[in-house]
């Protein structure tokens, strides 16, 4: 990907209802790119927060985010549910790359491929994309943020481990904790689509990837590979 | 271990190609400073390496030289709105305002690479502050 070829990302509302998930996608696009969601998604996902936490309108309207455009065919998506129909519908409106959501397996495979989106669960698209120094970062602001003073990015990043294990794995070295143990079910699917996560070619099978990397990646990333130091 | 580029290095590198005879030179290839920052231990060669490799290849395959040269890059307001998500006329506004510097060329506004790292990390570091109460609840809520 170079110059002004730019990688942007639609959040689904499930994504957006999670704090945690939420603020670690929006912090990390530092990484290099561009996160944007819908009308549909910020309103089924503020429907969902609890009345003390900060709305997804408010927000957006903090940093003057406009919302993605709506897109009115969603129903040409006929092997995926009429909600998930209309996200992917707005993904492909906003010009996405990915659909970051927690239920990969709610887009249908071939309504993926006309859409020309990958579904991906942010737990692997934040391992995948988001740089060291960028979580970092997020970790520290996010840090001085909370009302107990003494929160560290280091407890902070423990716990992220709970739901997020493979982002903890990627920047374990980061500092010497041990994770916390999730408590959530591992998900039924972590990707959908044609995409690599980490060069962006599109690969002409699904099959050709693995957990959502192509073989030319996939080697680049094995702990074999000499290009892995 | 690939290295970070030093930050005064953080700027636009341009690949440029000419022919042994031909003397003209054109870009092969462009890359954003967010493109080569990754400095991950865990991975291979990043995206923009790979990118960078087969431009060469192709170049010299061709008989042509290749220079890398780094300059600072310098985005318009719509570019630069495309990659915050916003709306031009909100870069333009925060620029008049003084918020965001930029330089004029001629009667239009260019925002140093810099700058846009800047303001976007300023912009991003809100949204993680303004969220830090309800992921602290999610978190740490049952202790």
């Amino acid at each position: 990907m170079t110059s002004d070829d730019l990688l942007v990302v639609f959040l689904d509302a499930n994504v957006l209802a999670k704090p945690v998930t939420r603020t670690l996608v929006l912090r990390c696009a530092a990484s290099g790119y561009t996160v944007r969601w819908s009308r549909t998604a910020e309103e089924e996902a503020d429907r969902h927060l609890t009345g003390r936490q900060l709305s997804i309108a408010s927000l957006r309207a903090l940093v003057e985010i406009p919302l993605s455009p709506t897109a009115a065919d969603p129903e040409r998506f006929t092997g995926t549910s009429a909600d998930d129909g209309q996200i992917l519908a707005d993904a492909e409106a906003a010009g996405a790359t990915f659909v970051v959501t927690e239920d990969v397996d709610d887009f249908a495979e071939l309504d993926l491929r006309t859409a020309g989106v990958t579904a991906v669960n942010p737990d692997l698209f934040l391992a995948t994309r988001a740089d060291r120094d960028v979580y970092r970062r997020a970790l520290e602001v996010m840090v001085s943020g909370m009302a107990d003073p003494s929160r560290t990015p280091a407890e902070l990043h423990a716990a992220i481990a709970r739901q997020h294990p493979r982002l903890f794995q990627r920047h374990r070295e980061l500092f010497e904790v041990e994770p916390q143990a999730t408590g959530h079910r591992p998900p039924a699917a972590l990707y959908h689509g044609l995409t690599c996560l980490r060069c962006l070619t599109r690969q002409p099978l699904e099959a050709e990837l693995t957990n959502g990397l192509c073989p030319s990646c996939t080697a680049a990333t094995s702990p074999t590979s000499p290009a892995a130091d | 271990m690939y290295p970070s580029m030093p930050d005064a290095q953080m700027a636009m590198v341009y690949l440029r190609s000419s022919a042994y005879h031909g003397g003209m030179s054109h870009p092969l290839a462009t890359f954003d400073p967010d493109d080569i920052r990754d400095s991950s231990t865990d991975v291979g060669l990043p995206g923009w390496a790979k990118a960078l490799v087969d431009r060469v290849r192709e170049a010299a395959a061709s008989g042509q030289t290749v220079t890398v040269t780094a300059e600072e890059r310098m985005l318009t307001p719509e570019q630069m709105a495309r990659r915050l998500g916003v709306h031009r006329s909100t870069i333009t506004r925060k620029i008049l305002a003084g918020e965001i510097r930029a330089l004029k060329v001629g009667n239009r506004h260019r925002v140093p690479y810099s700058e846009f790292q800047r303001y976007r990390e300023h912009m991003l570091d809100r949204i993680a502050r303004a969220s830090a109460p309800d992921v602290e609840a999610e978190l740490f809520g049952d202790q």
